[in-house]
């Protein structure tokens, strides 16, 4: 019975045996330390509490996601149309590749100071620096999908007398779909380092805004406390609901074990 | 009574490096209403090529080909069964069929029945929401064949829907398909390299050269159905067709 049970949810445990493990060992470190410099996880998680709970976190958490989403959603349109373009022909490929290839060298801090300076202390300036930042990143990824279409089922599609709609909803795009997952998980990644850096940069809210204000009066317990709060959302967000909807979209491939 | 006529059919292709391969050097054959014509050639004669052309996949090639449907001026409809099922990997079996069904224009109410009902003809009713990476190559081989039929063609081509099969599983959906074709009459052009095969499945056979390829013959097979494989004037054929291919 106990056997059975470890065997079925062995990850779920394991996952949280670990995280158990590493509080534990913040909280031991912390016991050698001023609060000042490493405060114990009790104090920080009561903090996360309260910020929490009054609503501060949420306010700002708010601002946050609003720009990376938007952020992400501009990006997303850019590369589809970009990367379609490109993955159709060699010659929009040649053409667009120095461009996508600089993109994603420029470092992250470089497009937020740039964006800022040009946008001013705005909202447009922490999307616009998202956008740049991982169009790239998402281009590649749409470029690679479009080169690994199977043409074999385009010619299937065509020998049933198919439309070009029809074509591209049931062939095109379900193939275009795990590229376009892995470009969405590794495109948020980016977007939430990001976002934060502007904001610390030249907004007056979000998280980052919060990190910078408490870094100010130089408080590690609420560095923690936000910087915290805010994963533990990412978290949720890439694994919970990420992780779901790609599981559904793939149901039908069976699981590789080696 | 839908009728193939392909006549002195010629086709090149332009290889990267500039050069020119001439596949299809004067192809001709034709068949009668409902009638069973296999193609036999040595592999990679440019079979496909000929059933690409025939399906509209290929529009630029000399010769002539016409399509005929007695009496009715209307469009010719033709099912395709690939070398390969070239099912979609993420729809179940039974969307498989109703995606063809969709894109050959069948109403949406009727798709889902229709899809049922040709599951159940290849003995897959069972399997209607399997995922194909799930599935045999036997079963995948069954609903390509299955998806061909469904669109309720006047004529099917099939391109060795056998050839990657192993030898069992091979023998026992040449059964399967003998019975539906019986059940199904079509006229039906099935391209293979396999003597054996073609005499086992053909009313009349064309013997087609090496590339670049034309016909050289055609053996009626005047045997009566079911024919069994171990049947000594079916291989007296085999050894007559293997004869005349200069084997």
């Amino acid at each position: 019975m106990f056997k059975i049970f470890i065997r079925k949810h062995y990850s779920v445990l394991l996952i949280s045996l670990s995280l158990v493990s590493l509080i534990l060992v913040w909280w031991f470190l912390s016991l050698f330390f001023r609060p000042e410099f490493l405060p114990s996880p009790i104090l920080v998680f009561r903090d996360v509490l309260a910020i929490s709970v009054s609503g501060q976190f949420l306010s700002h958490m708010y601002y946050t996601l609003l720009r990376i989403i938007c952020g992400f959603a501009l990006a997303m349109l850019i590369s589809l149309v970009l990367g379609i373009a490109m993955g159709r022909s060699k010659y929009v490929e040649k053409f667009f590749e120095a461009e996508v290839l600089v993109g994603l060298t420029i470092p992250a801090l470089a497009w937020s100071v740039i964006s800022i300076m040009w946008f001013g202390l705005k909202n447009f300036a922490a999307i616009f620096a998202i956008t740049v930042l991982i169009t790239p990143v998402i281009t590649l990824n749409v470029v690679q999908g479009m080169k690994n279409l199977d043409k074999s089922l385009i010619e299937m599609a065509k020998a049933f007398e198919s439309n070009r709609g029809l074509v591209i909803k049931t062939i095109i795009i379900p193939q275009l779909l795990s590229y376009l997952f892995a470009a969405t998980r590794f495109g948020l990644g980016l977007a939430w380092k990001i976002v934060v850096i502007a904001e610390m940069l030249g907004l007056s809210n979000g998280i980052g805004y919060m990190i910078a204000f408490w870094f100010g009066m130089f408080s590690m317990k609420d560095v923690l406390a936000w910087t915290l709060s805010f994963t533990l959302v990412m978290l949720i967000f890439e694994y919970g609901l990420l992780g779901r909807l790609e599981k559904w979209a793939t149901r039908w491939r069976p699981t590789i074990s080696f | 009574m839908a009728n193939i006529i392909v006549e002195d059919l010629h086709k090149s292709f332009i290889k990267e490096d500039g050069g020119i391969v001439e596949v299809l050097n004067g192809v001709t054959f034709t068949t009668n209403h409902e009638e069973f014509v296999c193609l036999l050639g040595p592999s990679g004669c440019g079979k496909s090529t000929i059933l690409n052309i025939i399906i509209g996949l290929i529009t630029d090639y000399s010769g002539k080909l016409i399509l005929s449907e007695e009496g009715l001026n209307q469009k010719v409809r033709i099912g395709y069964v690939f070398q390969t099922p070239r099912l979609l990997n993420w729809k179940t079996l039974k969307d498989n069929i109703v995606f063809a069904l969709e894109a050959t224009g069948v109403q949406e109410e009727q798709r889902g029945k229709i899809a049922e009902e040709y599951l159940n003809l290849i003995g897959l009713a069972d399997s209607a929401g399997k995922y194909p990476l799930f599935c045999s190559e036997g079963e995948k081989a069954r609903v390509g064949i299955a998806r061909a039929l469904a669109i309720e063609p006047d004529i099917l081509l099939m391109d060795e829907p056998f050839s990657h099969l192993d030898e069992i599983t091979a023998r026992r959906l040449r059964i399967e398909l003998l019975k539906i074709w019986s059940k199904k009459r079509k006229t039906v052009v099935f391209v293979t390299h396999n003597a054996l095969e073609a005499v086992y499945l053909a009313d009349r056979i064309y013997i087609l050269s090496q590339k670049p390829t034309t016909t050289i013959e055609q053996v009626q097979i005047d045997l009566k159905r079911p024919r069994i494989l171990e049947d000594i004037r079916l291989l007296e054929y085999q050894k007559e067709v293997l004869r005349r291919m200069g084997i």
